[in-house]
């Protein structure tokens, strides 16, 4: 099978399954993409549009734009691919920013798949939990769906990683989507061997060591920002803080807006809530230690006697997976997408989003007696080899793909 | 029960259900439009138009959604003066394809959403393919163009709680995932009014043809590709020299609704400058009323309707409602209608010489081609009628819809079998 996979990163959700499939010799693979990057077995292709949206198109359909231009630079790329001897029989492409969009006027006879991580609904579940939109931005968020909406009118099949991402989509798609997510390397994330408790030797995270006897509440984000509870999480590290002597709280993440509205030039979440705190947070003990390389993250993640995890109903990160991999202590805000993966009280403990000071209870807790909640650490590993073991779904995947190229409808998964 | 109507026209495709619906004392009928001109009983129009004109310099691809982009937004700007006055409608029904009610979910999320589908752009099998382009490299532009074109209607045929199309043809251009919730129900013809009249003569207002016995018939929104009004005029130079008593009446404007410009802007003059026409015997009435419509095509030996794979027009319908032999293009939206020999006679798009030798046929048919005639009309008495089929089916769809129940998938069953449509 001639696979074609394509995405404006890389390799995004992509790589695994960009490496499973090249690792079937009947296969070859070709992964198209705007940034560079290696995969094995993986051959690669570039694609970039010729320009930038311009300034004058209207704001709704900026986004539009952006991705029409890709499309046509996919486009080209394919037109080149062809006349090098490669035409895909799949094409597997991440849905929305444009890069499927035109592939079938190009090879109707092609399959595609589209991966849906996230469809806009200005008035879905994420909306009680942010700012009411202001109807100009409502428009504009509504608009944003129409590259979706051109990719998924012609997509064979789709592809969600969870559940709630799946019902996001408009209901007449959702019997298409099939929820594979694209799981845990369970080789990889593996707990420590020692029980959780108190650091026992010095922990160093690039230019942080952290003492012995400190208790890790840990955080990791790609953005600090309120869709992932940043403010909550700022304003209950201050009571934990307060309370507990040798509570260290390590953040890791960009201090960025990733998903939600930009701030004014040269504000940041960190700084407002670092202003709002000031004199109430011990920050010799609170420790922002940006984006952290692979091997350092898992150390945190092995490492943290209480992590936490909080997100408004929105894309999954695979950071709360990791964790769970990891035996963690999840405390987690109660909102659909821990809810698909954590039961309170059996795999980890939920608290309401909003509420920071019962998300200070909740950790202080657990810091207390941390040999109470063994059973929640082992069952949240249990809930990842059961359901997210990387193995596992990548053999679902393919196989999905595999139905899809021979013209079979996919069982639908349900993880 | 509160209905709010939105297209950018008025009152375009809803002139039967807007007011059948503002009929009953029960329900308040608001019509959101674009178009100033017109009025229809019981119907409270409320104007909206766009805020600037449209982006001349945006992409190519992107000025069909600017222009739907500012429409949804001046309905919706429209919607939360309503809602302000007061009035927040059970249902909405909007026209789709031109942004009407792209933004509708947020401006009255709890009402429900019925849309009208006229038509979704296919790149292959279609009418953008069917008139041919220029290379291969435009055509792929072309189609890229075309396929981003369909961005507003897909966005209400996600949003949408049921739809609505009128032929099975338009139906499936739109992607099959959607079928599920759209329903087959015509506009509806009024087979009262387009009924046969034999021995009628062709007397219109503007012209009296009554002592000539050959008069042969076109009659479409504007002259071009679209509607095959080249191939027609060609035509139309053999038949002349064949038929020497022949007239040909020729009704609609000279504008291009649909395809491409002529050379030089006007396919008429294109034409009439480079046949060899005996002009005394072609008669340009422009646009007509329904009264002179029906005297057209009453009075017609042969109706000739053209047509590129795209939406029929309601003339085709009201031809064979009135029992007119129909001359028409062996292409798919006509043969949903016609079967050649049955309901008319059909002829290849591009024969011009065909098309000739078929309207003879029409002429010299026996007893006038009564069957055919006939058959034609009791195909739409059957399927399309208005008040007794397709206007009771739009009005129970959408107490349907309002209510929470199934609503009326097609208007007959026994076209649906005609046309052997899966159950759905």
């Amino acid at each position: 099978m001639r696979i074609l996979l394509l995405h404006n990163g890389f390799p995004g959700q992509f790589g695994p399954l960009a490496e499973a499939l090249a690792a079937d010799p009947e296969n070859t693979v070709v992964f198209g993409s705007r940034r560079p990057g290696r995969l094995r077995g993986v051959v690669r292709a570039f694609y970039e549009p010729h320009r930038e949206p311009r300034r004058e198109t209207h704001a709704y359909l900026r986004s539009t734009e952006a991705a029409v231009l890709t499309g046509q630079a996919v486009h080209r790329m394919l037109l080149q691919l062809a006349g090098n001897g490669f035409v895909p029989d799949v094409i597997y492409a991440h849905a929305g920013w444009g890069p499927a969009l035109y592939v079938k006027e190009l090879l109707p006879e092609v399959r595609l798949i589209t991966y849906l991580e996230w469809y806009h609904r200005p008035d879905g579940e994420m909306a009680a939990y942010l700012p009411p939109l202001d109807d100009d931005n409502r428009l504009r968020v509504r608009s944003l769906n129409m590259p979706a909406l051109l990719e998924l009118a012609t997509s064979d099949w789709s592809v969600a990683p969870t559940e709630l991402q799946r019902r996001q989509a408009p209901a007449i798609f959702q019997p298409r989507i099939s929820v594979v997510h694209e799981g845990v390397d369970l080789d990889r994330f593996t707990p420590p061997p020692e029980p959780a408790g108190p650091l026992r030797a010095p922990l160093a995270l690039g230019g942080l060591v952290l003492p012995p006897g400190a208790e890790l509440v840990t955080y990791g984000t790609r953005g600090m920002e309120p869709h992932r509870g940043f403010p909550q999480l700022m304003r209950a590290a201050a009571l934990v803080l307060e309370r507990r002597p040798q509570a260290h709280v390590v953040i890791a993440g960009e201090d960025r807006v990733v998903y939600g509205s930009p701030l004014p030039e040269g504000e940041s979440w960190r700084s407002r809530l670092l202003a709002e705190l000031e004199g109430r947070l011990d920050r010799s003990r609170l420790h922002v230690v940006g984006a952290l390389a692979p091997p350092q993250w898992l150390a945190l993640l092995r490492a943290s006697l209480v992590h936490v995890h909080l997100t408004i109903p929105f894309a999954l990160s695979w950071s709360l997976l990791e964790a769970m991999a990891c035996e963690a202590l999840v405390v987690g805000s109660a909102t659909s997408p821990v809810q698909e993966v954590i039961e309170h009280g059996r795999d980890g403990l939920l608290v309401d989003f909003f509420d920071h000071e019962a998300l200070a209870e909740c950790i202080l807790g657990a810091l207390a007696d941390p040999g109470a909640l063994t059973p929640l650490r082992r069952s949240a590993r249990q809930v990842i080899l059961d359901r997210f073991d990387r193995r596992d779904l990548l053999r679902r995947h393919t196989g999905i793909i595999a139905d899809v190229a021979a013209g079979r409808a996919p069982t639908l998964t349900l993880v | 029960m509160r209905i709010l109507f939105l297209h950018t026209n008025f009152p375009g495709q809803y002139r039967d259900l807007a007011p059948a619906l503002a009929a009953d004392p029960a329900n308040e009928v608001v019509f959101g439009t674009g178009q100033p001109k017109h009025e229809l009983p019981g119907v409270r129009k409320a104007p909206f138009s766009p805020h600037r004109a449209a982006d001349a310099e945006v992409h190519p691809y992107l000025a069909p959604l600017d222009r739907a982009v500012l429409n949804g937004q001046a309905a919706f700007r429209l919607c939360r003066r309503l809602a302000d006055e007061g009035f927040v409608p059970d249902v909405v029904c909007a026209h789709t394809g031109f942004g009407a009610g792209m933004y509708v979910r947020d401006a009255f999320p709890a009402a429900k959403l019925v849309c009208y589908f006229d038509w979704y752009y296919r790149t292959r099998g279609a009418d953008i393919s069917f008139l041919g382009g220029p290379d291969e490299f435009d055509e792929q532009d072309r189609r890229a163009r075309i396929h981003t074109r369909n961005a507003p209607a897909l966005m209400d045929l996600a949003e949408a709680d049921w739809g609505m199309v009128t032929t099975w043809w338009q139906l499936r251009q739109h992607p099959e995932v959607f079928w599920p919730k759209i329903s087959l129900i015509h506009d509806g013809i009024d087979t009262d009014f387009f009924a046969p009249a034999p021995g009628t003569r062709m007397r219109l207002a503007n012209l009296d043809l009554s002592h000539e016995d050959e008069v042969i018939t076109y009659a479409t929104r504007g002259m071009e590709q679209y509607r095959g009004f080249p191939e027609f005029m060609r035509a139309l130079e053999l038949l002349q020299k064949r038929r020497p008593r022949l007239h040909a009446v020729i009704a609609g404007e000279d504008i291009v609704a649909y395809g491409r410009q002529a050379p030089g802007g006007s396919w008429k003059r294109h034409l009439l400058e480079r046949l060899d026409l005996d002009l005394s015997r072609v008669h340009f009435v422009g646009a007509v009323t329904p009264e002179d419509m029906r005297t057209l095509l009453r009075a017609s030996r042969a109706h000739v309707y053209l047509t590129v794979p795209f939406i029929p027009s309601w003339s085709l319908f009201e031809a064979m409602s009135t029992g007119a032999l129909v001359v028409g293009s062996r292409t798919a939206p006509v043969e949903e209608l016609i079967d050649d020999g049955v309901h008319g006679l059909l002829v290849d798009f591009f024969d011009h010489e065909a098309l000739a030798e078929r309207i003879v046929e029409a002429i010299e048919a026996p007893d006038g081609g009564a069957g055919l005639r006939a058959a034609a009309r009791a195909r739409i008495v059957d399927h399309f009628d208005l008040r007794r089929i397709c206007l009771p089916l739009q009005l129970e769809l959408i107490h349907a819809v309002v209510e929470g129940r199934t609503p009326p998938r097609q208007a007959s069953a026994a076209w649906a079998a005609a046309l052997e449509l899966a159950s759905a």
